[in-house]
């Protein structure tokens, strides 16, 4: 196909995809939706792989698992043009965890299937152990909500009235939950009507051939600089804290690359056993891991589909935690999968130490606080961000999802307006940005008060032993943690998975961790160091300690020749 | 350029109305006298280090034009800059403390509720737009509101005190104060304001209650500090302009500055008000445009103002512009409301290249004013969308802008040669592709302007302007299936005449969170009331009459949990429940229109009250002339092949002269229509009405 055709196709498929978009996060009802931006939408072709999405790049991958699921419940020929369906199995589908509800719609031209539009968006609540679904103690999928295999949930004659039942009834905020359905399948519906349009306006043999085009050009890419890597091996490890279940036992992850020619393998066989509490991963995180790693390192400008995963080689052992067997609990998915796109990063060094950063800070994942007041449940639900590691080129970002650089936040003034809660503090913690040439974004903390007994669980990953790392000289920064009641005599340190049941007054004290630094914090400019003091990221002691800058106390002026001394003494 | 024909006022009294715009690269100066209709245009040098020299090198140039033209006898001058805007773009704004909540020192920085687009996404290389105040001048002070504006913790006085005197000893010459739930009870922020002003006289104080009096802290704080960073700046420039405005003999009262809302400001009042001036240019072309559609009958129209680097578009459902709170100038979050506009990075200097998967690419990299084109022979090498205009017959090859640029079409081609060869391509075909691939940008930026507004193509009109704006319309609007073009009669100076053709306007807004079924309407009644006296003491400030005065209530609401809302009209006089029912369901209306859908089983949440002020000032007014013969066999001044993508090749095209055109006049395409300010392409099939305000009508699927 010419490269100009090919470009105008390419323009007009985003624009598709970007209306899909707008339409999701412009017409579903929830916060996470409208605030959060935790959904996605995209196009996939015939067999289901991934040709475009904007947003969420972690959905990718699941696109393809969850038209996979689709097709093996409901083959091409029994689809009518008009149906949408429906899944929230993980085990189904492709979905990183039950409540990322996905719906799939087929887009008929002359009767034949030429491709899915798919979209995949958190609920607020879709049942299971606790408001908000994901809960501390689930030990099995059966507790992470109800599980919709695929099933027709749209015809051409509207919702399937049964369906929708069945899901609101089954929701702690059908209302919410059903609302944010229609969003989806109202997006893909309207992305696969756009589609027809541009067949009939390019001939589908064109735009069948530009879905595969697309593919190939970003494969292409990926294998072009890989390609320019030394071939070779490299293995890392990271440390989990426990599994959620039995909290005395580390686990260790582990993997090794091989690098050859313009293709890449990784081996999770050094992967411990599937865990007992609901932290697992399914191939679809492990791999999208592997990916949004690889792309930090090798070009984070190539457009990602599933052309750009063609040249990924996976060796992903069954009953593995990152290939956990049915029905283990895949709820709290986020922060594991996390530390393994760390791990990958850091094996990926060698290959690539222009593109080296420190770990973004471990420890994400959500707080959800349900709420009755007047016997109705109202659910707050807030995803936790953590600041990026130093790069070659500056410090780390300010806090972010890892992974997917959006920046939810449900500010404080809707917080207290809306729910009975008083946010007591949001600030930066000093000394929690790992130490560097370029140092990380630095570790926020967060202080909830409630005002009424409420049910809270915290899912921080499980890192709040096991901190991140620096690299290349850089050091890591400090664990995340959390507390109830703290400074008060109640005061309880808590683990990064909780469910607990608060009373009327009680705090909760979030502290994520700061980014991992970049290169030998003793080659900081120490005018650097003294302007983060005078910021307040880093103390003065801290400036000693981990700069090897002396600060004069009373002017915070830098003591030249005592920082001198002490950064040449070692 | 020299006096420019048509053109008359309704106005009756003498004298002369001027509007100046700064852009990057040039400053736009219109002038037309009321009751003879006599208009001038023309363009001088933008000086970034010196602007409001440009805007009187500007008045002098409509007396070299017009030698009898006194300063004197101008009854309205307005203006609009792009001085706030350069603040932020160089950097050299004020040197600005802030103080906040105590325990908040994340908010700013975090930036919340933002999200990149593109490969940040995934980028561990990204990173957010710097603040514009540093934590090292940030203080935090205690006291604390609730929700429903109570008082929970009293102000820490000596907090405030001592953090005035740090700031001061660091040179801080303007200090933003953006406290929690200040839009629920402004009095922390005010009695700071006291403190501020005794320990640092003469410092300039935001405070985020009078900025934005408006829910959502982060948003707020990012407006307050954008206030009183810029602030200084707009205060000095503006003081400068007015003097040297007079020290040239201007002597009207009646000097506006155009804010970023499209209503216009008194100068003397606008050093308040820094941020309603940061799109004050670009809201002029969306008011020129709205005008244009408004004369020509349209029912909803879309400007497309394209120039050198950029193209701004916006959809104006009603020929009426909307609104933004959402905006973003240079990374900064702006929540002021401000014209909606969505600007795409392809214009004439546009650079193609070809991409790493092996597509040809347009932008977002342009030659800007200097190289410019290759086709300008100022050393410019990369092939742009100009010199693929010029390659494809386009552009005049001999000159632009009335023979003030020379092009050399053998440049064009040699740059392009630099794509078409890796792509094995001929250099017109690459030509071809390099105008398609902009052009399709155009067009995807457009419908997704359409799809937010919820407009149908089918039932609006291009007004296009700038100097590119009419070679590329009359194609995209083909593309995207919009029925009519409108070329307006001077395309080049769109922004300085819209700076003519508006009133004074004023936002005045106060957030009260509240469902709709239980807010108080007397509590309503009397937000409105007070908001309703601030619009009449700046009236009064501003020398308007009472009388002038027209004030609209309106309210802002949402669905419950939203993330956003939208206005809809309040009555003056809230009686009862029949008043709720009625918001309500034009609420529900306003939803449909905006987002294609509502949820009228929701009740809507009261987000803010909102007064908007308007005083009439003299405006442009262009008149109808009667209607001449279609023939336009006169107005062809030459031939030359030009190349469209319906006739495969390079046809012999008639060229016109627009300033030979008169109303009534019909082309039919292809054809070319070249004037001073820009050049109009009508495609094959496409036709030309010259209507009675001089502007081509052009029909696209005739």
């Amino acid at each position: 196909m010419d490269p100009i055709t090919l470009e105008v196709i390419n323009n007009r498929l985003r624009e598709i995809v970007a209306t899909m978009e707008h339409l999701l996060f412009h017409s579903g009802y929830s916060t996470i939706l409208r605030e959060s931006f935790d959904g996605s939408a995209g196009l996939c072709d015939a067999e289901g792989r991934a040709v475009m999405a904007l947003g969420a790049p972690y959905h990718l991958f699941p696109y393809h698992y969850s038209v996979e699921g689709v097709l093996r419940a409901h083959p091409v020929e029994e689809m009518e043009d008009g149906d949408s369906f429906v899944l929230t199995d993980p085990y189904w589908g492709g979905n990183l965890h039950v409540p990322d509800l996905v719906v799939v719609t087929p887009i008929f031209v002359d009767g034949s299937v030429i491709g899915f539009t798919v979209s995949i968006a958190h609920k607020t609540d879709v049942g299971g152990l606790v408001p908000g679904s994901s809960g501390a103690a689930a030990r099995e999928i059966f507790h992470d909500g109800i599980l919709l295999p695929a099933i027709r949930y749209w015809t051409r004659n509207g919702v399937v009235k049964d369906a929708e039942l069945i899901v609101k009834r089954n929701s702690r905020s059908p209302d919410t939950v059903a609302g944010d359905i229609r969003a989806q399948v109202g997006c893909t519906r309207v992305g696969a009507e756009r589609v027809v349009g541009l067949c009939d306006e390019y001939g589908v043999d064109t735009m069948v051939q530009a879905f595969a085009e697309l593919q190939r050009l970003s494969e292409l890419r990926v294998r072009r600089q890989l390609a320019e890597w030394p071939d070779g091996h490299s293995e890392a490890e990271a440390w989990v804290d426990h599994d959620g279940v039995d909290v005395d036992v580390p686990l260790r992850l582990h993997v090794a690359i091989t690098k050859a020619g313009d293709e890449i393998t990784f081996d999770y066989s050094g992967m411990p056993p599937q865990g007992k509490g609901a932290m697992n991963l399914r191939p679809p995180h492990a791999e999208t891991a592997a990916l949004l790693a690889l792309l930090t390192y090798l070009d984070p400008t190539i457009p990602i589909n599933d052309g750009a995963g063609q040249p990924l080689r996976f060796v992903n052992p069954e009953g593995t935690i990152t290939n956990a067997q049915w029905p283990a609990a895949v709820n709290s998915y986020y922060g594991l999968t996390t530390v393994l796109y760390s791990a990958i990063q850091k094996a990926l060094v060698r290959f690539n130490p222009d593109r080296a950063v420190g770990t973004v800070g471990f420890g994400t994942g959500a707080i959800a606080i349900g709420y009755r007041s007047a016997g109705k449940q109202l659910i707050q639900y807030e995803i936790n961000t953590n600041s990026l590691g130093g790069t070659p080129e500056h410090d780390g970002t300010f806090p972010v999802m890892p992974m997917s650089h959006v920046t939810p936040y449900t500010p404080v003034e809707i917080l207290e307006s809306e729910f009975p809660v008083r946010v007591l503090r949001h600030e930066w913690i000093a000394d929690t940005a790992g130490a560097g040439l370029y140092r990380g974004g630095p570790g926020a903390r967060k202080e909830y008060q409630v005002l009424t007994d409420a049910l809270f669980t915290l899912r921080a990953g499980h890192q709040f032993v096991y901190p991140g790392w620096g690299v290349l000289g850089g050091k890591g920064a400090p664990p995340a943690r959390a507390f109830l009641n703290r400074g008060t005599d109640r005061e309880r340190a808590l683990g990064p998975l909780e469910t607990l049941a608060l009373q009327s007054g009680d705090t909760v004290t979030l502290e994520t961790p700061g980014g991992g630094g970049y290169g030998d914090p003793r080659h900081r400019a120490p005018d650097v160091v003294r302007d983060d003091v005078l910021n307040g990221y880093v103390s003065p002691d801290g400036a000693r300690a981990d700069y090897g800058v002396v600060l004069d106390p009373d002017t915070l002026e830098v003591d030249q020749a005592a920082t001198t001394a002490l950064r040449d003494g070692d | 350029m020299s006096p420019a024909p048509a053109g008359a006022t309704g106005e009756t009294q003498p004298g002369w109305m001027v509007g100046i715009d700064i852009g990057g690269t040039f400053t736009d100066v219109t002038a037309l006298e009321a009751g003879t209709g006599r208009m001038l245009i023309s363009k001088v040098p933008s000086s970034s280090t010196d602007p409001s020299g440009a805007v009187i090198a500007g008045l002098r140039s409509l007396q070299d034009l017009q030698p009898d033209l006194a300063l004197e006898d101008v009854r309205l001058f307005v203006h609009g800059t792009t001085v706030a805007t350069n603040t932020l773009i160089e950097h050299k704004g004020a040197n600005c403390g802030l103080l906040i909540t105590r325990g908040f020192r994340a908010v700013y920085e975090l930036r919340g509720g933002t999200r990149p687009s593109g490969s940040d996404l995934i980028d561990t290389f990204y990173v957010k737009a710097p603040t514009l105040v540093p934590q090292q001048l940030t203080a935090e002070i205690g006291g604390r509101m609730s929700s429903d504006g109570e008082e929970l913790e009293a102000l820490d006085e000596d907090a405030v005190r001592q953090a005035a005197r740090k700031l001061r000893a660091l040179g801080v010459e303007s200090v933003a104060v953006c406290y929690l739930f200040s839009f629920m009870n402004p009095s922390h922020e005010q009695r700071t304001a006291e403190i501020l002003l005794e320990e640092i006289p003469g410092c300039r104080v935001s405070l985020s209650s009078v900025v934005l009096p408006v829910i959502r802290e982060y948003q707020r704080i990012s407006t307050t500090v954008l206030d009183a960073y810029v602030g200084p700046v707009i205060e000095g420039y503006l003081r400068r302009l007015l003097g040297e405005l007079r020290e040239v003999g201007l002597r009207t009262e009646q000097v506006f500055i155009m804010q970023s809302n499209g209503g216009l400001m008194r100068i003397a009042a606008a050093a308040g008000f820094p941020n309603e001036t940061i799109l004050s240019g670009p809201a002029a072309g969306v008011i020129f445009a709205s005008r244009i559609g408004q004369l020509s009958g349209e029912a909803n129209v879309v400007s497309f103002d394209m120039g050198g680097t950029s193209t701004d578009i916006s959809v104006m459902p009603g020929v009426a512009h909307q609104e933004t709170r959402a905006g973003q100038v240079e990374g900064q979050d702006i929540g002021t409301p401000m014209i909606e506009i969505r600007t795409l990075g392809a214009g004439g200097g546009t650079i193609a290249w070809i991409g790493p998967d092996g597509l040809l690419k347009g932008g977002p990299r342009s030659a800007g004013a200097e190289p410019g084109p290759a086709c300008y022979g100022q050393g410019g090498q990369e092939p742009t969308v100009t010199d693929a205009n010029v390659v494809l017959g386009y552009l005049n090859s001999g000159q632009l802008a009335g023979g003030r640029l020379r092009i050399d079409p053998a440049l064009s081609a040699e740059a392009i040669l630099r794509v078409a060869e890796p792509l094995g391509m001929s250099v017109e075909d690459a030509a071809r592709g390099i105008v398609d691939v902009v052009n399709v940008n155009m067009e995807v930026g457009l419908r997704l302007s359409l799809l937010e507004r919820g407009l149908d193509h089918r039932k609006v009109a291009l007004v296009a302007f700038g100097g590119a704006g009419p070679v590329h319309a009359t194609r995209v609007a083909r593309e995207v299936g919009i029925p009519r073009v409108l070329v307006p009669l001077h395309p080049g100076i769109g922004c300085a005449m819209g700076l003519l053709q508006t009133d004074v306007k004023h936002y005045y807004l106060q957030s009260r969170l509240s469902g709709l079924d239980t807010v108080d309407l007397g509590e309503l009644h009397q937000l409105f009331e007070a908001l309703e006296d601030r619009a009449r003491a700046q009236a009064k400030e501003e020398g308007f009459d009472q009388a002038d005065l027209q004030l609209h209530r309106q309210l802002e609401l949402r669905y419950p949990y939203q993330g956003y809302e939208l206005s809809v009209p309040c009555p003056p006089h809230l009686a009862g429940e029949a008043d709720r029912e009625a918001i309500r369901r034009s609420f529900d209306r306003r939803h449909h229109e905006v987002y294609g859908i509502s949820a009228p089983e929701e009740i809507p949440q009261v987000v803010n009250a909102r007064v908007v002020s308007v005083c009439n000032v003299p405006r442009l007014d262009l008149s109808p002339r009667p209607l001449a013969e279609p023939s336009a066999a006169h107005a062809v001044v030459s031939r030359r092949p030009v190349l469209f993508a319906e006739t495969g090749g390079y046809v012999d095209t008639d060229i016109y002269d627009r300033s030979k055109l008169l109303p009534g006049n019909v082309i039919e395409g292809p054809a070319v229509v070249e004037q001073l300010d820009s050049t109009t392409v009508l495609l094959p099939g496409q036709r030309a009405d010259v209507d009675s305000y001089g502007t081509l009508v052009v029909t696209v699927e005739a």
